[in-house]
């Protein structure tokens, strides 16, 4: 079966998948966050931006993530 | 059987989760809305990353704002990932689905109804939520 792998320094110190996306939400608030091949983290205010900014460093995209803090009303 | 188990983080679960095109995949966190009809995609992400062309439009979808017309995609895999060994690894797991009608809205990823409800899934107080099949 296919594995995925962030290399990322904000994985330091978290010990799962949700202590890592809550650093995320803590740090980069109402971003899009984009962790590419490289180990290197890029955002931008919408994911176009993100995008944009890590085709700039080269990379390719391996996680992508809206980090917020905001509680949530969605019915769709 | 597969039985996966996620932990609450805040009031909500999220899934790490695969969008395969092709051999192309996207690895995200999509949030699970048993709210939701349909899954759901931010338009951006498609014109981005999947390039889905639409293959419908529901009229009159009851938001949380007012009803609205929502084109959809159909994304062709969506795979529930599951993390492995160390920080970081995921691994594919058996809880996917093929050809997934996904709307175009909003600022989320979105697991909805139209992939939860082919699975047992359990949530307890204590913030756990088993999904199996």
């Amino acid at each position: 079966m296919a594995t995925v792998q962030i290399r990322s320094k904000e994985l330091a110190g978290t010990k799962d998948f949700n202590e890592f996306l809550e650093k995320l939400n803590r740090l980069h608030d109402g971003k899009w966050v984009a962790i590419l091949d490289n180990g290197e983290l890029v955002t931008g205010d919408t994911v176009e931006q993100a995008s944009k900014a890590a085709a700039e460093k080269k990379g390719k995209v391996v996680f992508l993530t809206y980090a917020s803090k905001k509680d949530q009303l969605l019915l769709v | 059987m597969t039985r996966l188990q996620f932990r609450r983080m805040g009031a909500h679960y999220f899934l790490p989760v695969s969008l395969n095109v092709g051999i192309e995949s996207l690895f995200v966190k999509a949030l699970v809305d048993t709210g939701a009809t349909k899954c759901s995609v931010p338009i951006g992400v498609n014109n981005t990353y999947l390039h889905l062309p639409v293959v419908g439009r529901n009229d009159d979808v009851k938001t949380a704002t007012s009803p609205q017309g929502l084109e959809f995609v159909r994304i062709p895999k969506i795979v529930v990932m599951q993390e492995i060994g160390l920080a970081g690894t995921f691994q594919e797991t058996d809880i996917q689905e093929q050809n997934v009608e996904t709307w175009l809205s909003g600022d989320q990823i979105i697991i909805g109804m139209n992939f939860l409800n082919r699975y047992d899934i359990t949530m307890t107080r204590n913030g756990l939520m088993t999904i199996e099949r």
